[in-house]
């Protein structure tokens, strides 16, 4: 059972556990975001042992955990990019590494608006309307994300302190406010362009986003394009004053020459050039930075902070990263309350133009992190290596950098699939990371053989020897419970552990006392060094090696190997009989094999069993088996006295 | 640069096969498959790979990648994707986690798959849990061995609902992969790291062979024989290693090579051009092992440099693919893929496209023009 709730729109979701007399919730952390809901007793202090093993049912409580492709594909791709920075972050120093961190950032930027665009095609060939609408959110989302990371690349990254600020911010308004070219494109494929119904709003949005060129390109289409008025606005657009990245002008250059150019303005405007059309008009009052033409045009500006450039770009172009924020209530003061959602958004980008860094991260939290860490952790990440961020450590130990990248590789280690590129993001929290993937590995759940192959892969890579040692413990456990000796002696052996292999040499043995021949042949006689991990193992392999000798008539090797095996004392004490008992043949042949010492070594071991009350082999002896009993200790005293007379004889010859 | 083109495809990909041309005239096939694994669900898709020139109408500074793999068709599937083999060119085997055996058959003229018949669980532990049916091998058309972490072999037929034979102690460890050597004789690993051969006309509890690769047993994971010396097989051990038999020896009859720094799980020669062995590995790397400057004729081959991205490493062998004991020449390796990331689970080789699929959610395609 699974459910899924946002933190947003809090849902209420019931589980169905009936209520027991004294019972008590309790619950333990799964991967990430799980939780496994259960009911238990409440321990009582007198019987602390028993447990009521009733109807118990555990529920699997997860949240936030589903991932759509389109998110995945950024997860990956954008992986494989924090990775390589992280190289980057160890092996360069600035500032080669600042232009390894300004190209992340962009190549972050693009992943995302190749996934946008991405969405959007999945988005119009959706026929079901519910599926559409999810599409549309996330697309909504992810568009929000790429306007708030690119204002944030503009003034915490790419923004040289005191420097110019209007171009990139331009440039910001171009890419994501694509409306007014649209319309131009419209209006240009109409057969009447200067009548098409959205002909000035296409000029007005490219003039307030100062792309001037095309203004002109449009204007240049109206009837009367060759009038005085029309000359006379697309000269003043052709001689706009453009800071460029390029051109080594100084800022006091350039603020003159664009002086000029307003004065200019200002004066053909009041000289009444253009009165013949209102439209124009209103594009030389733009052009002047009239305060009241901006407040009628704000409806093409859409946003606050698109009428904030626009403003700057026709009032004051030099203007400086730490002025930007004085201009920000005013404009936001033109548009009337806005909608919950665009509210956050727009304390997002307003913290940014403020240049509060922290309040951007923290607001991006609230706001976004709902869906995803994706966003807030990666551009962490970015800012903290550029410097920006606090380095601080936070009341709870690390900076703010690991916090969110442990709270985005916990929504990857919650994701059943996504568990390989979370452990890579742990690997880069200095602090906790290492605890996390610790607490984490051993949550992983291990279906089939290769993938526990992969997680203890993953282990040793990071020396992690106890969760390496659990993986092998849990899959050889699987394994003996499902009665699979060899796969369970294969895992067994990985980890080395003497007490579990002898769980498994121990299940051979008894198989072998009851059946009277080993099965798993083909891990048995080929144990080669692997014997000698443990002592169990060493007897199991010699005893099969006794077998071996045995049956090709090698009489002297088996004797020899079953005495030193009963005299090592290695197996345990239920299995003595058993050798003692392989020993009778030995014993019976016509020819002495077992001299007088060895004699006494089978009898001491003999009574050392019959001794030894806790074995209670005596006392659950069939008949057949007190048969054999007696044989062999006839046979243990007739062999004693053929030894003492053969090694006698051989005295006196001597 | 080697030619490469990345497909980010919204699951690990556990195994990927090119679909076989329909005959040989035919020109080089354009279309593979993939399974996934270790998804909440799994899938089998069919994939083409567009020759596409490079045209975007609508964004014209973004250029489409040449021969970017485009999913045409996607099936669910139960359970982890363990095994995809081709049978014929348009029907394959699958091998599931959940113990079931599929065979698929590509429907003529359309892009879809059809389910001919599924054998249900069967891999089973003692305990009458399924187990993970973890490899197959085709014969032909028409029949199929299955291997499992049961340690059972199964052989079954396409058109038999009932297993025509089960090995049920074929193995005390899982089987890792298996492979026909000739009619009736298979070759498998385990996870024991050893070899086995079995024939199938003789008595089955009995294995015909046992070869074990190293001392401590690390697993052998994945095997793929020679496709012209029957008795030549290349294995892949979970610590990387390379392993490269004779069977027609009886002492000593391997090679190792030590390769990658993580489990091998996959080892593929060129189909036509077996101087030249693929493998890939849980370490993230894909490998090409240029063994033709060893080859009998070794003045007429020229050496193609066909890496810039990963390094070259040079060594010195005896008997790398065997025939190579006088031989000072070097074994070329190279590293085809960017950079390391997660896992190379699969790989797939067809003239001169390598095609790999790995935990990182993508699929590369790779050109090496030197094989065409």
């Amino acid at each position: 059972m699974a459910a899924t709730t946002g933190e947003r729109e809090v849902e209420e979701f019931l589980l169905p556990i009936p209520k027991i007399k004294n019972g008590i919730l309790q619950s333990v952390l799964g991967m990430g975001k799980q939780l496994h809901v259960f009911q238990a007793q409440r321990p009582s202090s007198k019987t602390s042992g028993a447990r009521d093993k009733g109807n118990q049912t555990i529920f699997d409580v997860q949240w936030n955990a589903e991932m759509h492709d389109i998110a995945r594909k950024l997860v990956n791709e954008t992986h494989n990019i924090f990775v390589m920075l992280q190289g980057q972050v160890k092996s360069l120093s600035q500032p080669m590494l600042y232009t390894q961190l300004r190209k992340a950032s962009k190549q972050y930027r693009s992943v995302l608006k190749a996934c946008s665009m991405e969405l959007m095609q999945i988005a119009d060939a959706c026929v079901d309307d519910t599926r559409k609408i999810k599409y549309e959110e996330h697309i909504q989302e992810f568009e929000m994300v790429q306007l708030i990371w690119s204002l944030c690349e503009i003034i915490f990254i790419e923004a040289a302190p005191g420097g110019l600020i209007l171009t990139p911010l331009l440039d910001w308004l171009q890419w994501h406010f694509q409306e007014g070219n649209h319309l131009a494109l419209e209006v240009t494929q109409s057969e009447q362009p200067s009548s098409h119904p959205s002909y000035w709003e296409a000029v007005n949005r490219l003039l307030l986003q100062g792309n001037t060129d095309s203004v002109r390109k449009l204007l240049a289409l109206h009837v009367y394009s060759h009038s005085e008025p029309f000359l006379g606005v697309d000269e003043l657009l052709r001689k706009m004053p453009r800071w460029t990245y390029q051109h080594a002008q100084s800022a006091a250059e350039y603020e003159m020459k664009w002086r000029h150019w307003r004065d200019e303005c200002i004066r053909r405007y009041e000289a009444g050039e253009f009165t013949a059309y209102k439209e124009l008009e209103t594009i030389v009052q733009v052009l002047c930075g009239d305060e009241a033409v901006f407040r009628e045009l704000k409806n093409q500006c859409e946003t606050w902070y698109h009428l904030l450039v626009s403003k700057l770009l026709y009032q004051n172009p030099t203007v400086r990263l730490k002025d930007l924020s004085f201009e920000i209530k005013a404009c936001q003061a033109v548009y009337n309350l806005s909608s919950p959602q665009s509210q956050e958004l727009d304390n997002i980008l307003q913290a940014t133009m403020e240049c509060d860094i922290h309040q951007v991260i923290q607001d991006s939290c609230n706001f976004l992190s709902n869906r995803s860490w994706w966003f807030v952790s990666h551009l962490a990440d970015i800012l903290h290596h550029c410097g920006q961020l606090d380095p601080q450590k936070l009341p709870f130990g690390s900076n703010l950098r690991e916090y969110l990248l442990l709270e985005y590789a916990t929504s990857l280690m919650a994701h059943k699939s996504l568990w390989q590129v979370g452990v890579d993001y742990l690997d880069f929290c200095p602090v906790f990371g290492r605890s996390y993937l610790e607490a984490y590995i051993e949550h992983i759940p291990l279906e089939t053989e290769s993938k526990a192959h992969k997680v203890l892969h993953l282990c040793q890579e990071r020396d992690l020897l106890a969760q390496a040692q659990s993986v092998c413990k849990v899959m050889g456990m699987k394994c003996l419970k499902q009665d699979r000796l060899g796969s369970a002696l294969s895992w067994f052996l990985k980890s080395k552990n003497a007490t579990v292999i002898k769980q498994v040499t121990d299940r051979f043995l008894t198989e072998y006392c009851e059946k009277g021949k080993f099965s798993h042949l083909d891990l048995i006689d080929h144990l080669g060094p692997s014997m000698l991990v443990t002592n169990s193992l060493t007897f199991l392999g010699k005893y099969r090696e006794f077998h071996t000798l045995y049956d090709k008539g090698d009489i002297q090797g088996a004797t020899s190997l079953l005495l030193s095996l009963i005299s090592s004392r290695l197996a345990p004490k239920t299995f003595w009989m058993t050798m003692l008992m392989d020993a009778l043949p030995l014993l019976n042949l016509p020819q002495v094999v077992l001299n007088v010492q060895q004699t006494y070594e089978l009898k001491h071991c003999l009574e050392e069993l019959q001794r030894d009350g806790t074995s209670n082999y005596y006392k659950n002896l069939s008949d057949s088996e007190m048969d054999k009993l007696r044989l062999l200790q006839l046979a243990l005293i007739r062999n004693l006295s053929r030894a003492i007379i053969k090694e006698g004889s051989i005295t006196n010859i001597a | 640069m080697t030619d490469f083109s990345v497909k980010f495809v919204s699951k690990k990909i556990s195994k990927i096969r090119w679909r076989p041309k329909a005959d040989v005239k035919s020109p080089p096939s354009t279309s593979f498959i993939t399974g996934s694994w270790d998804d909440q669900e799994n899938t089998i898709s069919v994939w083409r790979l567009q020759d596409r020139i490079s045209e975007d109408q609508d964004f014209g500074d973004a250029t489409s990648l040449e021969h970017e793999p485009e999913k045409v068709f996607e099936m669910p599937h139960l359970g982890d994707v363990l095994d995809l083999k081709y049978l014929s060119s348009d029907t394959f085997a699958v091998a599931s986690s959940t113990g079931d055996v599929s065979v698929l058959k590509h429907k003529p003229n359309t892009q879809t798959l059809a389910n001919l018949h599924t054998w249900e669980q069967l891999h089973q532990f003692k305990t009458g849990d399924s187990a993970p049916c973890t490899c197959l091998a085709p014969r032909g058309d028409d029949w199929i061995a299955t291997g499992g972490e049961d340690g059972k072999i199964v052989i079954i037929a396409v058109d038999q609902r009932q297993a025509i034979q089960t090995i049920e102690k074929a193995d005390s460890c899982t089987i890792n992969a298996l492979t026909f050597l000739k009619h009736s004789e298979l070759l498998t690993v385990n996870s024991y790291g050893q070899l086995k051969t079995f024939d199938l006309r003789q008595d089955l509890e009995k294995q015909a062979q046992i070869f074990s690769v190293t001392e401590n047993h690390t697993p052998l994971l994945c095997l793929d024989k020679h496709p012209g010396q029957a008795h030549i097989v290349a294995t892949g051990g979970e610590e990387g290693m390379l392993t490269i038999w004779d069977l027609r020896q009886d002492k000593f009859p391997m090679t190792l090579l030590e390769a990658h720094t993580g489990a091998m799980w996959e080892v593929k020669f060129h189909p036509y051009n077996p101087n030249h062995l693929f493998t890939c590995s849980d370490d993230g790397s894909l490998w090409h092992w240029d063994g033709s400057s060893f080859s009998s004729d070794a003045a007429a081959v020229i050496f193609c440099n066909i890496i810039s991205l990963g390094n070259i490493v040079n060594i010195t062998t005896e008997l790398p693919w065997l025939s190579l004991e006088t031989s000072k020449n070097k074994l070329d390796i190279a590293s085809l893929l960017p950079n390391k990331s997660l896992p190379v689970n699969s790989l797939d080789i067809e003239s001169s496209t390598l095609l790999c699929g790995t935990d990182s959610e993508t699929i590369y395609s790779i050109q090496l023009p030197m094989l065409t």
